[in-house]
């Protein structure tokens, strides 16, 4: 799978309350890893639907690829994979994690005989699959769904709340988890989180959104 | 299929948690508990009709006519008792006043006190009707109100028969009477006649045996006086003999002969004249009895006449009169019963039902049904997302794979809902579809199911929230425009107008004709109907997912704060 290049240019979310994220300018590179890092309330999920055609913006373009949006949406929408945090949609407590890890190959259309083992190991979660998911640990669901978001053979992922529920000197091996998925696949990753710095650590580019209207993008 | 799959995962959260299966369990048995409670109260209300109070006022006077006691308050008051149709109390009318009012009785019969006298003066020259009063109290219940407006007309026009009918009756046994008594004149005059018939040929004998003695006397009569005439010939002729004789006589005083002549001659002329006074008076009597029997003749021949023009008439009259028996049909006591009886009660409806629904229960169960599914369904959207927010952002699902997906665990329950309420309802209550059968009746309530599951769906996907409370105004928009009650034709305009294009009255349209055994055409039709509004909605919730494959900022929780 060939990965996407994003690259935003004064991407902004604007509304009559005021602006929900940006204007944004960044870019990365296929294949790429970047955070979209802020404070609750930033504005970083909708910056991150918005990078794959899954929340319309009000001002300057996003290149996903040889797309532009706004106007290649659903191109766009194609080619990339969201996986939004607990509270819009969470995984299920009482489904096992084989159940989870069937309906993440059956949401991807994809066949997957015998590849749930692989998905799993590369979770660390090898053995568990009978398991429910609410004995996992808050760590172990952060590794299982980035895994899961990956099973999608799409070039652009992008995953919310990266880290959630996790101390942030844990956070740490998830960016490498993150950054090894998408060395696997070879599609772009993107990640909002809270933390921006554990993202810096790992080589990400980290694109900070700050709550009243102003950001910056720092990369390294 | 992954669809069915991914279908099926929705439900699954709810198989494990106490809470989560409740909820599974009150969704499938909610159309049930709608459905079914409703049906057994309302199975066959009419039956306990007999537990409604109500009061009786009866006040009529009753009155004496021919010699009978005339008491109508006093009969209706009996019969309404001991029909037992409801509970009927009879008191005065203060107490049914104020138990009106308070709600012990839902309504009050009185019967004022002239009722008596308005039926006899049926009769008269000045008839008055008989006035009852029922009186109601809306406050109580309307529907008793109602339930009493049936009750009064039902009393008028049992009460107006039976008056009419012992009129009519009493009418036809006069005319009876007056048959036989006419007959008996036709009888008599009859007699009459062939008496007169008999006096009138012997006055007609008479008649003709008169007149000939009269023209026998006549006859005589002229013979007598020709014999007068002889007679006095005679006495002129022996008179002018002895005249002659005498001068002889006188002139020849010798002549012995002329003497013994004059002499004999004497004798005879007194004799002469005695016979001829004798003749005279004979003739003279005979006259007379010419002349009595003359007019006996004409008396006689008067009579005659008189008599045939006296038996013409009698004739006539006899003729008459029994023409006159005969018009007047000739009934049997029986048979005037029966007359009146039809005058009085002349038409008579005979209500035929096709396709008989049974009880109000089972004619309802329709409606019930119909409506039930559609609560259940509300319900059940708002437990399940109208569109699943995982499947709707997925990358490889078309949007018509969202719909599907999302209806699945829709349909799923609404199979379960479906099968529970057919069992309860022919188990529990006996409805049992007619004609067709339960696999008909079993798909059909699944295609209404899924119909309306489609249309709710798209209400709720496309309006979100605002969504649940217009599937609650479509749904009191279908109470009364699916001609589930009343049917459609007998509401305002606005319902019937929007009639045709709501689910229910297709639903309850086909329920009614599957359950009764109604025409196969029918039911096609409605299928037809449904099918195609449930593909409708498909389609438009499909082409509005299509449109929003995305997220919008209302559906993005506390993430932003404005």
């Amino acid at each position: 799978m060939e990965g996407l290049a994003v690259s935003a240019d004064s991407a902004q979310l604007a509304t009559r309350q005021g602006p929900v994220f940006g204007p944004l300018s960044f870019s990365v590179p296929e294949g790429g890893v970047a955070a979209l890092a802020g404070s609750a309330g930033s504005g970083k999920t909708s910056a991150g639907l918005a990078l794959c055609g899954r929340m319309k913006f009000t001002h300057g373009t996003i290149h996903v690829g040889d797309s532009q949006l706004p106007g290649a949406a659903r191109k766009v929408r194609r080619q990339s994979a969201v996986t939004l945090g607990s509270d819009l949609t969470p995984l299920q407590g009482t489904l096992r994690i084989a159940d989870e890890v069937n309906r993440a190959f059956w949401l991807a259309g994809r066949n997957h005989r015998g590849t749930n083992d692989q998905v799993l190991a590369a979770a660390g979660l090898s053995g568990r699959a009978d398991q429910r998911v609410r004995t996992l640990t808050a760590f172990e669901l952060q590794q299982l769904t980035i895994a899961l978001a990956f099973v999608p053979l799409v070039g652009l992922v992008f995953i919310d709340d990266l880290g959630s529920g996790v101390p942030v000197a844990e956070h740490g091996p998830l960016w490498a988890l993150l950054a090894r998925q998408s060395q696997l696949t070879g599609a772009t990753a993107v990640a909002a989180t809270l933390e921006a710095a554990p993202a810096a650590d790992a080589g990400a580019t980290v694109v900070v959104l700050e709550d009243a209207n102003m950001t910056s993008a720092v990369t390294s | 299929m992954r669809y069915l799959r991914l279908g099926g995962m929705e439900l699954r959260r709810y198989r494990r948690g106490q809470l989560g299966r409740a909820a599974l369990v009150a969704i499938i048995l909610l159309p049930l508990l709608y459905g079914t409670v409703y049906l057994i109260a309302f199975w066959d209300p009419y039956k306990n009709l007999t537990d409604v109070p109500a009061a009786i006022v009866n006040q009529d006077v009753p009155v004496k006519s021919n010699g009978q006691r005339i008491a109508i308050g006093q009969s209706l008051t009996d019969g309404l008792v001991s029909s037992g149709s409801l509970e009927w109390s009879v008191v005065d009318a203060e107490t049914a006043r104020a138990g009106l009012d308070l709600g012990e009785y839902f309504f009050i019969v009185e019967i004022p006190p002239g009722t008596s006298s308005s039926v006899k003066s049926l009769g008269t020259d000045s008839p008055t009707p008989a006035l009852l009063k029922i009186t109601t109290n809306d406050a109580n219940s309307y529907l008793t109100s109602l339930i009493a407006q049936n009750l009064s007309s039902g009393i008028q026009s049992s009460m107006n028969q039976s008056i009419v009918q012992s009129f009519v009756d009493t009418s036809l046994r006069g005319i009876q009477k007056i048959r036989k008594s006419l007959g008996k004149a036709a009888d008599g005059s009859a007699q009459l006649t062939a008496g007169t018939a008999k006096a009138n040929s012997g006055s007609t004998q008479l008649a003709s045996g008169a007149g000939q003695v009269a023209a026998g006397n006549q006859e005589l009569a002229s013979v007598a006086d020709q014999a007068r005439g002889y007679a006095q010939d005679a006495v002129s002729v022996s008179d002018r003999v002895v005249r002659r004789l005498e001068r002889r006589v006188h002139r020849h005083p010798k002549d012995l002969f002329a003497a013994l002549l004059l002499d004999g001659a004497r004798q005879a002329h007194s004799v002469i004249v005695d016979v001829a006074n004798q003749v005279d008076s004979a003739v003279g009597k005979i006259d007379e009895l010419s002349t009595g029997s003359a007019e006996l003749a004409s008396g006689a021949a008067q009579l005659s006449t008189g008599m045939s023009q006296l038996l013409q008439g009698s004739q006539q009259l006899t003729t008459g009169l029994q023409n006159g028996t005969q018009q007047i049909p000739d009934w049997s006591a029986a048979q005037t019963r029966d007359i009146a009886n039809h005058v009085s009660f002349p038409v008579v409806v005979q209500s035929r039902q096709i396709n008989d629904a049974g009880t109000y229960g089972a004619g309802f169960a329709p409606y019930f049904m119909g409506m039930s599914l559609w609560v259940a369904l509300m319900i059940v959207f708002m437990l399940l997302q109208p569109i699943p927010t995982r499947v709707l952002l997925a990358p490889n699902i078309g949007s018509l794979g969202v719909t599907t997906i999302a209806m699945i665990p829709v349909v799923t329950l609404t199979l379960a809902q479906v099968a529970i309420l057919l069992l309860v309802i022919h188990f529990g209550l006996g409805i049992s579809p007619a004609a067709f059968g339960f696999v008909a009746l079993f798909a059909f309530l699944v295609l209404v199911a899924v119909t309306y599951a489609a249309l709710i769906q798209l209400i709720n996907a496309t309006l979100g929230t605002a969504g649940r409370l217009v599937a609650l105004v479509v749904l009191m928009l279908q109470l009364c425009s699916s001609g589930g009650t009343y049917p459609v034709e007998m509401s305002p305009e606005f319902f019937k107008t929007i009639s045709p294009y709501l689910p229910m009255t297709y639903a309850i349209s086909g329920l009614r004709h599957i359950l009764a055994g109604g025409a196969r055409s029918v039911i096609w039709g409605d299928v037809a109907v449904l099918a195609g509004m449930a593909a409708a909605a498909i389609a438009l919730t499909t082409a509005f997912v299509a449109t929003h494959r995305r997220l919008t900022l209302a559906q993005m929780k506390p993430e932003i704060s404005l």
